[in-house]
This record gives C-alpha cells, sequence and structure tokens, in this order.
C-alpha cells in the first residue's frame, strides 16, 4: 500500500515538472522576423540594412546581435625595438573570435552594453563577453590588453560594431511594444552563415531570445572571379596579365607614343 | 557615388577613388619612370585593401602599366634589351636568394626589424646621394659631378672583369658580370623588402652601370614588366591575393596620368627630374621613419604587405 502511495506521488510529480512552463527555469522565444534572409553581395555591393522587427513586453529591453562564426586569427603585434622603433614583434594567436559581432539595443540598455554590468551574471552579450570567449596565445598579463587593442582593430574594420541606443520603440499596445534595429552590414562581410539572436532583458536578467540565421553568399560577377581565383587559380594568374597586357596595348595604341609607364 | 565590390578583397570601393589614386601614381611614374608599388601599396591600405591583395594587385596593375610604357620607350629606341634581360636573370636569381634569406630570417625572429631598416636606410641613401648629386649638378650647370677618384677605382675595377661587352642602346663597354651581379643585388633587397625593386634599380642603372637616363627609363619597365607578370602569376596561383578587378580600375587611371606625367616630364630638364624623384624617396623614407617613431594608434596588425 505504501509502496503504491509513493509511485503515485513520483507520478504525479514528473507530471507536474512536464508540463510546468519554460519561462519559469529558461527564457522563452522572442517574436521577432528579420529582412532580408539572404544577403546577396553583387558587384555593386556597398554594405547593406538589415531590418530586425518584432514584439516585445512593454516593460522589457532589447538587444540584437548579429554574429558570424568563431574563428581563429592571427595578428602581428607591434613592440618597441631597440627600445625605440615601433615595429612588429612576432605574432599573436586568437582563437573563438567572431568573425563579426554587431550589437545594437534599447535605451534603457545603453548602460548594459557599453559595460559589463550584464555579463557577470547574464553571459553573451557586449564587450565583455567578447573578452571573456576569447582565447588567446600569450602571457597572461598581456591577454587583457591584447584583447582590447583586438576589439579596436575590428572595430575600425566595421567588423565589431556597438550601437547602444539605437533600437527604435513603437507604441504600447495591451503588455507589448514593438521594435525596430535598422542593423548596418558592412561591405567587409565575407560569405557564410551568421546568427541574428535577438534578446528580451528584464532588469538586467534574460528572459525571451530568438536565434534566426542569415546567409551571405556572393553573386554574379563577385561570384564568377571568386570561383576562377581559387579554383582555377593558374588560369586566372594567366588571365590577368593577358588582360593587363592586352589593356596596356589599348593605351599605347590610343595615347601613341607618349612616354608612359608606372615602374614598380 | 559608383561603388564596386571587389571579391578577392573582400570589400567594396569607391571607383573614382581608386581610379585617381591610379591617376595620381601614374602621373608619377610618367615624369620619373619608378614610383609605383612603393607609394600605391600603402595607399590601398589606408583605404581598407588587407595589406597582401593592395600588394599582389599592384604587380598586375603595373604590368598594364609598364607594357605600355616599355611599348612607347621601345618606340623611341630607350631599351636595352641585352642589358635588360641579363638584369633580368640576375633580378631572378637574386629574388630566389632573398625568399630564402627572408626565411632564415624569420626563423632567427628579427626578419620584420631588419626589413623595415633596410627600407629606411635604402630609401635615405638614395634619396640623399640623388638630392645632393642633382643638387650640385643644377648649381654647377654641368654634369653630375662625382668624385674623380672614387670614379677612376671603380672604373679600374669594372674594367678588369672578364666577359667584357658592348650594350650599344647604351652606349657603354662593361662585363657581363655586372649587369648579372647587380640585378641579383636588387633582386635579393626587392625580394627582402617586398617590392618590384625600381627605385633601386633605376639609381643602380644610372650611378653603377653609367647608362644614359632615357635608356635608364625604358630599359628599368622592360624589366619590372617581366618581374610582375611572374609575381602576377605567382600570387594568383599560391596566395589567390590577385583582385583583378582592382588592378583593371588602378591601371585605368594610371595609364592615363602616366601620359599626363611623360607631358610633364618633357618639359623638365633630367637634373629637375632626379632631384624631384629624390624628394619623393625622401618624403616615404621620412614617413616609415616616423611611422617607426610614432605610438601605434593600434598596437596589432593584419600580416602581409610591406
Amino acid at each position: 500500500m505504501i509502496k503504491n502511495r509513493i509511485w503515485i506521488s513520483v507520478i504525479v510529480m514528473t507530471m507536474y515538472f512536464m508540463v510546468l512552463p519554460k519561462s519559469a527555469c529558461s527564457t522563452v522565444s522572442v517574436r521577432v522576423k528579420h529582412e532580408p534572409n539572404l544577403i546577396a553581395i553583387g558587384a555593386f555591393f556597398n554594405g547593406t540594412q538589415l531590418t530586425v522587427s518584432g514584439k516585445i513586453a512593454a516593460e522589457n529591453e532589447v538587444a540584437v546581435i548579429v554574429k558570424g562564426k568563431q574563428e581563429a586569427l592571427t595578428l602581428k603585434k607591434k613592440g618597441k625595438a631597440l627600445g625605440l622603433l615601433w615595429m612588429n614583434m612576432g605574432d599573436v594567436h586568437f582563437k573563438k573570435v567572431p568573425n563579426l559581432y554587431i550589437l545594437y539595443s534599447s535605451k534603457g540598455m545603453m548602460e548594459l552594453a557599453a559595460s559589463d554590468a550584464i555579463t557577470s551574471e547574464q553571459p553573451g552579450i557586449g564587450v565583455e563577453f567578447l573578452k571573456k570567449e576569447m582565447e588567446i596565445e600569450a602571457p597572461q598579463d598581456e591577454r587583457n590588453y591584447l584583447a582590447q587593442e583586438f576589439l579596436e582593430l575590428k572595430k575600425k574594420q566595421g567588423l565589431y560594431a556597438f550601437h547602444p541606443g539605437e533600437i527604435s520603440i513603437g507604441q504600447k499596445s495591451g503588455t507589448d511594444k514593438s521594435f525596430k534595429a535598422a542593423v548596418w552590414i558592412p561591405p567587409r562581410i565575407s560569405t557564410g552563415e551568421y546568427q541574428v539572436q535577438v534578446m528580451e532583458i528584464h532588469d538586467g536578467i534574460i528572459v525571451g531570445n530568438s536565434i534566426d540565421q542569415l546567409k551571405v553568399e556572393e553573386q554574379g560577377i563577385p561570384s564568377m572571379i571568386s570561383s576562377l581565383a581559387f579554383n582555377h587559380s593558374l588560369f586566372y594568374g594567366f588571365l590577368a596579365v593577358l588582360i593587363a597586357v592586352a589593356a596596356g596595348l589599348v593605351m599605347d595604341f590610343f595615347f601613341g607614343t607618349g612616354k608612359g609607364g608606372g615602374a614598380h | 557615388m559608383l561603388h564596386l565590390y571587389l571579391p578577392i578583397a573582400g570589400n567594396s570601393v569607391n571607383v573614382l577613388l581608386i581610379f585617381g589614386l591610379g591617376g595620381l601614381v601614374g602621373i608619377l611614374s610618367g615624369i620619373f619612370g619608378v614610383g609605383g608599388g612603393f607609394l600605391m601599396t600603402p595607399l590601398l591600405i589606408m583605404i581598407g585593401i588587407p595589406p597582401t591583395v593592395a600588394a599582389a594587385s599592384d604587380s598586375n596593375q603595373i604590368v598594364g602599366a609598364s607594357t605600355s610604357g616599355t611599348l612607347a620607350h621601345y618606340k623611341m629606341g630607350n631599351v636595352d634589351f641585352k642589358m635588360g634581360i641579363l638584369l633580368l636573370i640576375g633580378g631572378v636569381v637574386g629574388g630566389t636568394l632573398g625568399v630564402q634569406v627572408i626565411k632564415i630570417l624569420r626563423q632567427m625572429g628579427n626578419a620584420d626589424f631588419l626589413i623595415k631598416i633596410t627600407y629606411v636606410l635604402m630609401l635615405g641613401f638614395v634619396g640623399s646621394y640623388m638630392f645632393i648629386e642633382s643638387l650640385q649638378a643644377l648649381r654647377k650647370n654641368k654634369a653630375p659631378a662625382i668624385a674623380p677618384k672614387k670614379e677612376s677605382k671603380y672604373a679600374q675595377l669594372v674594367g678588369k672583369l672578364p666577359w667584357q661587352t658592348d650594350f650599344e642602346k647604351s652606349g657603354i663597354r662593361l662585363s657581363v658580370l655586372m649587369p648579372l651581379i647587380l640585378g641579383t643585388f636588387v633582386g635579393i633587397l626587392a625580394a627582402i623588402m617586398g617590392v618590384g625593386g625600381g627605385f633601386i634599380m633605376v639609381p643602380v642603372m644610372v650611378y653603377l652601370l653609367r647608362m644614359p637616363m632615357h635608356v635608364v627609363v625604358g630599359t628599368s619597365l622592360f624589366q619590372i614588366l617581366f618581374t610582375c607578370i611572374d609575381v602576377t602569376i605567382m600570387q594568383s596561383y599560391s596566395n589567390h591575393t590577385v583582385d583583378f578587378i582592382l588592378a583593371l580600375i588602378l591601371l585605368l587611371g594610371s595609364t592615363l596620368g602616366a601620359q599626363f606625367g611623360a607631358k610633364i616630364s618633357k618639359k623638365l630638364k633630367g637634373d629637375q627630374l632626379k632631384i624631384l624623384l629624390a624628394s619623393l624617396v625622401l618624403i616615404v623614407m621620412v614617413k616609415m621613419l616616423l611611422d617607426l617613431l610614432l605610438t601605434p594608434h593600434i598596437m596589432l596588425a593584419l600580416k602581409g604587405g610591406h
């Protein structure tokens, strides 16, 4: 009898946990859409805008992150030679660094996005998160400084960008409000798969999360040239030389016997 | 503004800006017969082209520019093919040796230091020498003044070398070994510094081979044409770093600029040309020296380039 009671209790508790709303112990999905789903790099591509919009609870904040796959990167470290001359002093290997990281956030999150306030409790966002994730093959005392310089270099290239307070928030409707982020995708973006992540945040805690895929691919002339350069490289080299020589001949034909040319 | 996407560089550029850059360097090339890579590559890096792609695509551009230049000079009888081919053979040997030297230096871990120092010292030495020499010549209004004692010793040494032969186009008699040895020397330096070597080759031809200035420009272009064909094919094949679209826009600008440069060049005297070129070389040297002395903005850099 007692044994049966125990069994019944176990079954009831298991069923209770199975039907328990997920939000009680993890995040819910944010209602979100982004356009376009595919970024095509054509001959005139000069960066593009990705619109990410959706709805969140009226009292919450929102962050939009577009990030690429993690890669390993080797850079040159500058240092002083003979205590006087600045030059490249050997390589530094970085691991687990995304090839793209673009962060937009709503106004109320400005402080959170710019600082590390959120990251110690809720990893997944901002500068400190990136620093924490990356692995640097360097002495311990240099790592923080090198991570900071790495972020500066990536920001200069436009591949890492932080836009606190640049998500526009619409009117409240009931318990919800709409948001819209005009995410600038830089021309330096490389082809491949990217993640568009939207986080809904309440009091510094991530309460909603949504991850979508974004594809970037070359089309038309850029695709043709890349394919030639990487798959038929010797032919491409000869072709580049032939066309350059032909262009030189045509210029000589049109401009006659004037002294010209460019030496290295 | 019209932008074009460069698939190998992986970035987009303003067509007018690139065309303008090509034109600017083309004008300088047209005036002096040198001055492409060591100016163009840093400028391309500044506008966001990866260093390796900037250097390789510039070589592709120079193939076109030097084709038109060599042809124009050939028609004027300014190309010494015999000398050019010997220098080229020396250059190939030197280039191959230089690559090995770089490998050894890299293993020793101080390659970058030696490359930068060599670059600054070479630019400083060549620039200062040309500047002082042509300034003296302009003041005295006569042929370049070279210390007679030094000249005779040098001439004696050169005269003792075996296999003397006539270089009719240049109007000189020299040992075959001279262009081979000097070509090798320039080839080693060019490979170490990662440049074509035109700005070292021209002073070498003027001062050490004693060739007339107009033949120097034509022969230098002839030699550079073949060096850059080799570099373009090798870079395409081994490193996939030649961006043909970038090279083509540069080429359109540089060939056009070279024509304007040639017109300016005709109005200037030989020594005026030399002193202007010397100033240009010295400006580049000072810029490089400042880069070495001033604290960099970011302490990390991408690999490649020069």
